[in-house]
């Protein structure tokens, strides 16, 4: 066939469909909304991915956080929050010593007001030791983080995190000068490197370090602590490294080998990172269903706007016969006509759930990016739904004796 | 150039009962005639030509085209010898709406395996009388207009045989006698043409006219005089 030809032919296929605006639109739109919801779907499900990414290389794949349980039956001390008072330095110095332990920062906290010069603040002040930036993963921006030093001298030196530091100083260089935690005059050496806020909202940039001697004396006047974090040297093996925990936390406490008389709880983060991943995961199944019905959805209408069309060209299907069209040619003009009207709809549902996509992109502080493979995947999908169910009416009409054709209007 | 032997036509009803549209037609006709098919209605004269035109297919019997057994042919062969063949005629028209003179014209070159189909179009308009129609649509073209799109359309593969059904039953006396002047024409200029119809104004344009009734051709007359035919089978 030559080119100038098959430019005809194919203008022959599509006129029905720019003559019929609203009911080849109203066709096509089912398509379109299938295709922008794989768009959404899948740009949403790779925003999320990308979020989970940030929340591992922010708190590291061997993080486990061990924290007193609250305990409302434990009358043998005041309990200040209402949490155990259980766990000690001592308990720290432990944990730290076990083999599968490559690092472990002691940590205890509450909420403190803060206060330069004129400027007041409520922030989270936690006392910990100089390895917490490690295990925690935080950089320092400016000026440097507590020593060893600081801490056996239980000196009042603070490093500040970045929103505390937008907060109270507003640009200017907060190192060197001074801030008063509840009261107490404290030297900032240092300032953190933003983070950003957490998956579970928590703002890991809304909080000063002190050191854990100078928190617990000067600061809260406790002996117990709020959190232990661990760094467990391989990832693999977070699970024997909790279970290790477990077993040296309850022989210390002389609390039985039961979790229900526990008092405290160790989370592991690749655990929970495995289940914000099977929620991902589940999530984008979803899209993904919803997507295929509304697919589904489009092929139908596309169907019926086929079997229409066959119906009401009978004739013209028997004059083009008449005049020497095969039936390979029939199917073939049917075929292309359906086609057509799938890409059209692929071509507004990319449009329509890249548009959509953005909007999520604006709103949200997440990185939505549309893959290439879902624009290629809705492709393949529009193609095979326009030729899968432009088939039927299309063969239909090409089986018909051109004779019986021709007589029916 | 036609031959048909023996020629059988059985239509069965959804009711059950068959109708015999054409039974035991033989009949001959040869390149270049002119040829009018008259008969009462319901006679078979329809059922003769989408026979000859292979739109259909005997129940029985042989149809020879040029020699060729062409109703045994498979239905894209019977496609193709449509396309290079044949040119219809139809009483109702049957051009594409909303779509140009010269677009419905040229559409059996859409289906033709010619190398080179430039200016056909235009040129079969022009010899129906219509080159400054070529953009207009059926509905911006009087009834004896459309029928002279439809034929050039016929014309446009340059097909040795012209079937025309009844070609102007729907034309006023004027367009119908227009019309007939352009198959005169193609006739003169070598054409085969074959038509059907009931109106003797038209068929005393014939050279030849053959009268069927009830399935059978029951006269035949090719006298000199076209006027002379007519009187005969009647
Ligand atoms: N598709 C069909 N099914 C059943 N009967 C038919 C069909 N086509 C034609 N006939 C019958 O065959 C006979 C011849 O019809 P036709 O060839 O159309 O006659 P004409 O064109 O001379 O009026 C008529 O009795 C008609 O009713
Ligand atoms: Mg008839």
């Amino acid at each position: 066939m030559r080119f100038d030809e098959a430019g005809r032919r194919l203008g022959s296929s599509l006129r029905p469909l720019l003559v019929h605006k609203v009911r080849t639109i109203l066709a096509l739109s089912g398509v379109a909304v299938g295709v922008a919801a794989v768009v959404v779907s899948s740009a949403i499900g790779r925003g999320a991915q990308q979020e989970m990414v940030r929340t591992i290389e922010r708190m590291g794949t061997n993080l486990l956080i061990v924290k007193p349980l609250p305990v409302k039956r434990l009358v043998a001390r005041q309990a200040v929050s209402g949490l155990a008072t259980t766990l000690r330095i001592e308990d720290y110095e432990a944990i730290a010593g076990l083999a599968l332990v490559a690092a472990a920062a002691p940590g205890v906290e509450g909420n403190a007001r803060v206060k330069v010069g004129t400027i007041a603040m409520m922030t989270t002040v936690r006392g910990t030791t100089p390895v917490f930036p490690s295990v925690r993963r935080f950089q320092i921006a400016a000026g440097r983080f507590f020593d060893m030093e600081d801490v056996r001298r239980s000196r009042r030196v603070a490093v500040l995190g970045a929103r505390v530091t937008d907060a109270l100083f507003e640009g200017q260089q907060p190192v060197g000068q001074e801030i008063r935690i509840r009261g107490v005059p404290f030297d900032i050496i240092g300032v953190l490197q933003a983070k950003g806020t957490t998956t579970d909202g928590a703002d890991e940039d809304n909080q000063i370090l002190v050191p854990i001697r100078t928190a617990l004396r000067r600061i809260f006047n406790t002996t117990w602590l709020t959190t232990v974090y661990v760094s467990v040297r391989e990832p693999a093996r977070m699970n024997d490294a909790e279970t290790d925990i477990q077993d040296l936390l309850r022989a210390r406490h002389q609390r039985g080998l039961d979790s229900r008389t526990d008092d405290f709880a160790v989370q592991n983060t690749a655990k929970i990172r495995s289940v914000q991943q099977e929620m991902t995961e589940s999530l984008s199944l979803f899209a993904a269903g919803l997507a295929a019905i509304a697919l589904l959805v489009g092929g139908i209408g596309i169907l019926a706007l086929m079997l229409l069309s066959v119906r009401e060209r009978t004739s013209e299907i028997g004059l083009r016969m008449a005049v020497g069209a095969q039936p390979r040619d029939i199917l073939a003009q049917f075929l292309v006509e359906a086609s057509a009207l799938a890409l059209a709809g692929w071509t507004s549902g990319i449009v329509l759930g890249g548009a959509a996509a953005l909007a999520v992109a604006l709103g949200t502080t997440w990185t939505v990016g549309v893959p290439v493979t879902a624009v290629l995947a809705s492709f393949g999908m529009a193609v095979i739904i326009g030729l899968g169910f432009g088939a039927l009416p299309a063969r239909s009409a090409a089986q018909i004796p051109p004779i019986q054709a021709l007589l029916r209007t | 150039m036609i031959e048909l032997h023996a020629i059988s036509k059985t239509y069965t009803r959804p009711s059950g009962d068959t109708v015999h549209a054409l039974s035991d037609l033989s009949l001959r006709i040869d390149r270049g005639e002119f040829v009018a098919i008259v008969g009462a209605s319901g006679s078979g004269k329809s059922t003769l030509m989408n026979l000859l035109g292979l739109l259909d297919r005997p129940t029985e019997g042989r149809y020879l085209f040029d020699g060729r057994d062409v109703a045994s042919l498979d239905v894209a062969n019977q496609a193709r010898f449509r396309n290079r063949y044949v040119g219809f005629i139809f009483q109702v028209f049957h051009l594409l709406p909303r779509t140009s003179a010269l677009e419905n014209v040229e559409l059996p070159l859409l289906y033709s395996d010619r190398a080179s189909t430039t200016g056909l179009g235009r040129r079969a308009l022009e010899a129906v009388g219509l080159a400054d129609r070529l953009y207009h649509t059926p509905s911006e073209l009087s009834g004896g207009q459309q029928q002279r799109v439809a034929i050039a359309r016929a014309l446009v593969n340059e097909p040795d045989l012209l079937l025309a059904d009844e070609p102007t039953g729907n034309l006023d006396a004027q367009s119908a006698s227009e019309v007939m002047d352009i198959f005169d024409a193609l006739n003169r200029s070598g054409r085969t043409v074959v038509l059907v119809t009931h109106d003797l104004a038209v068929a005393a344009r014939a050279r030849r006219v053959v009268r069927l009734k009830g399935g059978r051709v029951v006269a035949d007359a090719r006298p000199t005089e076209p006027k002379d035919a007519l009187e005969e089978v009647q």
